[in-house]
């Protein structure tokens, strides 16, 4: 083993007793206590050509003392883990990904598993419009090689300008088919299943026998209660974490929840505390249909939901870190240009995760 | 009242109805609930207006089927119209074509609910197809911050960067094509542009920027400059463009690069109104001055940082709604810009510096622009 320093990040002294490693990929900060600056020599001089016995001799400090701050470094993501980079599958062409998931890894072995779980996985996505088309090739780009899609509708006009991979010579051809080319543009090695229907109660059932390990729901039709109430109990039935992608409120947009059955709050927990809190009585309110009625929506928003919905799933796929919306979820303001973030607790008298839930057994990971 | 005007239930109200006698508009951007009681006729009229039929036809309809007069109908548009609940729907097309108008429909819908009404939104549209947009580093942001302009209506680029494309910047470039590996960025890109909207004009410069690159030229001709090259790195870039841009009063987004660019938003600056370039490089030199790294073991470093498409998207997509923000007129002149913000990947927290712009800056201090 020739230790090496990993190369996003910055060692620091911020003083005499105080070392710190800023990774400047995800901006986390270790912090350890020296009594000398030996440490910080031989940190910055971790520059993978050396063996243990090497820097002990060069240092004068005996291997198994090594060992143990090395042992501390590669726990903590500050070691390379990349080394041997062969034991990546497309390490050249994903190299970046790898790199950034290093900064989670304990170990060589344990990139390697995460870029692995990452790069086998399968993610169904429900809608390839607005938010959908974005995370598909997001997730292409991220190394994702299964995908299975879901849309019945054909390229338009009006969509060009808020959905990305469709332009003008695509109009009138399917989504799906637009898109299927254009993932394997950026990797040959998408394989891509179709499912050209309408999502509806009983749809989803054709995958019953496909091994899905997230889906995420971009589907608006019938409206967006409707689809995640279908997309939300077909996951809970199958314990199969999913995202609820996320409408919007114009300049006010959604970003949709993070769910893992039996650990998260999951879409029916949302659904009762969504009723509680706006006291809705539906049997004295109708809403009136207004016609031909086309919310305004702008591509960049969409975008950046999209952002955030491709690195809640790597962190779902990798199991690089616990997604961030879990029971909450958030709206994106284009004046302030701020997130916030509500809170919804799981909920003991959820009709579906509840303790005498339908799915009060839901279990993730699935055993 | 103009009979025939066309009229439409503005897109961003919600009606409700309770107990069949009190009508709730909720209006989305701002949150706000009006009640007031109707009676049949009001919500027969409110199925009348399908953002078609003119004032007119809908008093003849209202007649004809309900047997209501003209006076009656013609208060409650009026009333439906002073409650901003509907809106006069324009048909000119001296800013843009009507193939124009229904491509960008659903924009053109979004920016009318900010300016208030329909041609307000056709106008903001129209200015970014004037717009001249300069990009400097084709990489990551800046290639993605160009298709999503692109995407949203600008029409004249000019790209600027040497790099080819390769294989490993599949995760992180819009753009990127594997039949492409090899070729130059500017003309990866350009090609990606053009099949966004064939009327795209692009001009291209395939140059490394060094001390004595006169770009001044170039920048002159731009309405709005983006940069985002790292080489030689993205405070040397960012110097030299932010100070052209000052002296020639052009507004700029700074976004990518170094170190932080996986997490970073960049930033607007409008010159003497923001902080520019420099204002920051004094914020940071103050708040940095303890925090100096070591230099770092690993020789051949850059071939292993990190970078997700996704992080990406987020700097792009954040820096791409600031552009349009700015050039489409959507804010307002007494709107603030944000200042540069981080978002972090674990926890999807966004959090801002305070940067303010300095009064003593060589750059841009000692006045004010006027507004």
């Amino acid at each position: 083993m020739k230790p090496k320093l990993n190369s996003a990040v910055s060692v620091v002294r911020v003083n005499e007793k105080i070392l710190e490693f800023f990774k400047s990929n995800t901006r986390q900060q270790v912090r350890i206590k020296v009594d000398s600056d030996l440490i910080l020599k031989i940190v910055c001089d971790l520059d993978g050509d050396k063996d243990i016995r090497e820097i002990a001799e060069k240092y004068n400090v005996s291997e198994a003392e090594l060992v143990g701050l090395f042992s501390f470094l590669a726990q903590k993501g500050i070691l390379n883990a990349v080394d041997p980079a062969i034991d990546f599958k497309e390490y050249e062409k994903f190299r970046r990904v790898i790199n950034f998931l290093g900064d989670f890894s304990t170990s060589h072995e344990h990139l390697v598993k995460m870029w692995n779980d990452l790069q086998s996985a399968c993610v169904l996505i429900v809608g390839l419009g607005a938010v959908g088309s974005w995370v598909a090739c997001n997730l292409s780009q991220s190394g994702i090689e299964k995908f299975i899609l879901m849309d019945p509708d054909a390229v338009e006009k009006s969509n060009l300008h808020r959905q990305f991979g469709y332009t003008e010579t695509d109009i009138g051809v399917k989504k799906i088919d637009v898109l299927e080319k254009r993932l394997k543009e950026y990797n040959p090695n998408v394989c891509v299943k179709k499912s050209y229907d309408f999502l509806d109660g009983e749809a989803l059932s054709r995958f019953d026998g496909d091994h899905i390990d997230l889906i995420i729901n971009c589907a608006d039709k019938p409206t967006v209660d409707m689809t995640s109430t279908w997309i939300g109990e077909y996951a809970m039935k199958r314990q199969i974490p999913h995202i609820v992608g996320g409408g919007y409120n114009l300049h006010l947009s959604l970003v949709g929840q993070t769910i893992i059955p039996g650990q998260t709050a999951c879409v029916k927990c949302f659904e009762k505390t969504l009723e509680e809190e706006n006291k809705i009585d539906r049997s004295r309110v109708k809403k009136l249909a207004v016609k031909n009625r086309k919310v305004g929506s702008f591509g960049p928003m969409c975008s950046l939901i999209a952002s955030m919905i491709g690195m809640e799933a790597i962190k779902i796929l990798s199991k690089c870190c616990r997604p961030a919306n879990i029971n909450r979820r958030g709206e994106f303001d284009i004046y302030s240009m701020d997130v916030s973030y509500k809170e919804y607790n799981k909920r003991l008298d959820c009709d579906w995760c509840g303790v005498n839930g339908l799915y009060s057994d839901a279990k993730y990971p699935r055993e | 009242m103009d009979k025939t005007l066309t009229i439409k239930i503005k897109d961003s109200v919600d009606l409700f109805l309770y107990d069949d006698i009190y009508l709730t508009a909720y209006f989305m951007n701002t949150r706000v609930r009006k009640s007031f009681r109707v009676d049949g006729n009001f919500i027969s009229l409110i199925g009348f207006i399908d953002g078609y039929a003119t004032i007119g036809e809908i008093c003849d309809k209202m007649r004809i089927d309900h047997n209501v007069e003209e006076k009656e109908t013609l208060n409650i548009i009026e009333t439906l119209l002073k409650k901003n609940i509907a809106t006069p729907v324009t048909r000119q097309q001296d800013k843009l074509s009507l193939d124009e108008i229904f491509k960008y429909s659903r924009q053109i819908n979004y920016f009318s609910e900010f300016l208030g009404s329909e041609y307000a939104g056709i106008t903001a549209q129209k200015k970014l197809k004037d717009s001249n947009v300069i990009i400097f580093g084709c990489g990551a942001v800046g290639g993605n911050i160009a298709v999503q302009l692109a995407m949203a209506g600008v029409e004249k680029f000019t790209l600027y960067d040497y790099d080819v494309v390769e294989n490993s910047d599949v995760s992180r470039h819009l753009f990127f094509k594997t039949k492409h590996l090899g070729k130059r960025k500017i003309d990866s890109l350009r090609e990606e542009l053009l099949r966004i909207n064939k009327n795209i004009c692009v001009i291209t410069y395939s140059e490394r920027m060094v001390p004595d690159s006169n770009v001044e030229k170039i920048i002159r001709k731009a309405s709005f400059v983006v940069n985002t090259m790292d080489e030689p790195y993205i405070g040397y870039t960012a110097s030299k463009i932010s100070r052209i841009c000052v002296l020639n009063d052009i507004p700029h987004f700074i976004a990518g690069g170094f170190d932080a660019h996986l997490a970073s938003t960049g930033e607007l600056i409008v010159p003497y109104k923001t902080p520019c370039v420099e204002c920051y490089t004094d914020y940071f030199k103050e708040i940095l001055k303890n925090w100096k790294p070591k230099d770092h073991p690993v020789k051949r470093r850059y071939l292993e940082i990190g970078g997700l498409s996704s992080m990406a998207l987020f700097a792009s997509s954040f820096a791409a709604i600031e552009i349009i923000k700015y050039i489409a007129g959507l804010a307002g002149d007494s709107y603030e810009y944000k200042t540069r913000g981080e978002l972090l990947f674990g926890s999807l927290e966004l959090t801002y510096l305070t940067v303010e712009k300095n009064p003593n800056c060589v750059i841009c201090g000692g006045r004010k622009n006027e507004t």
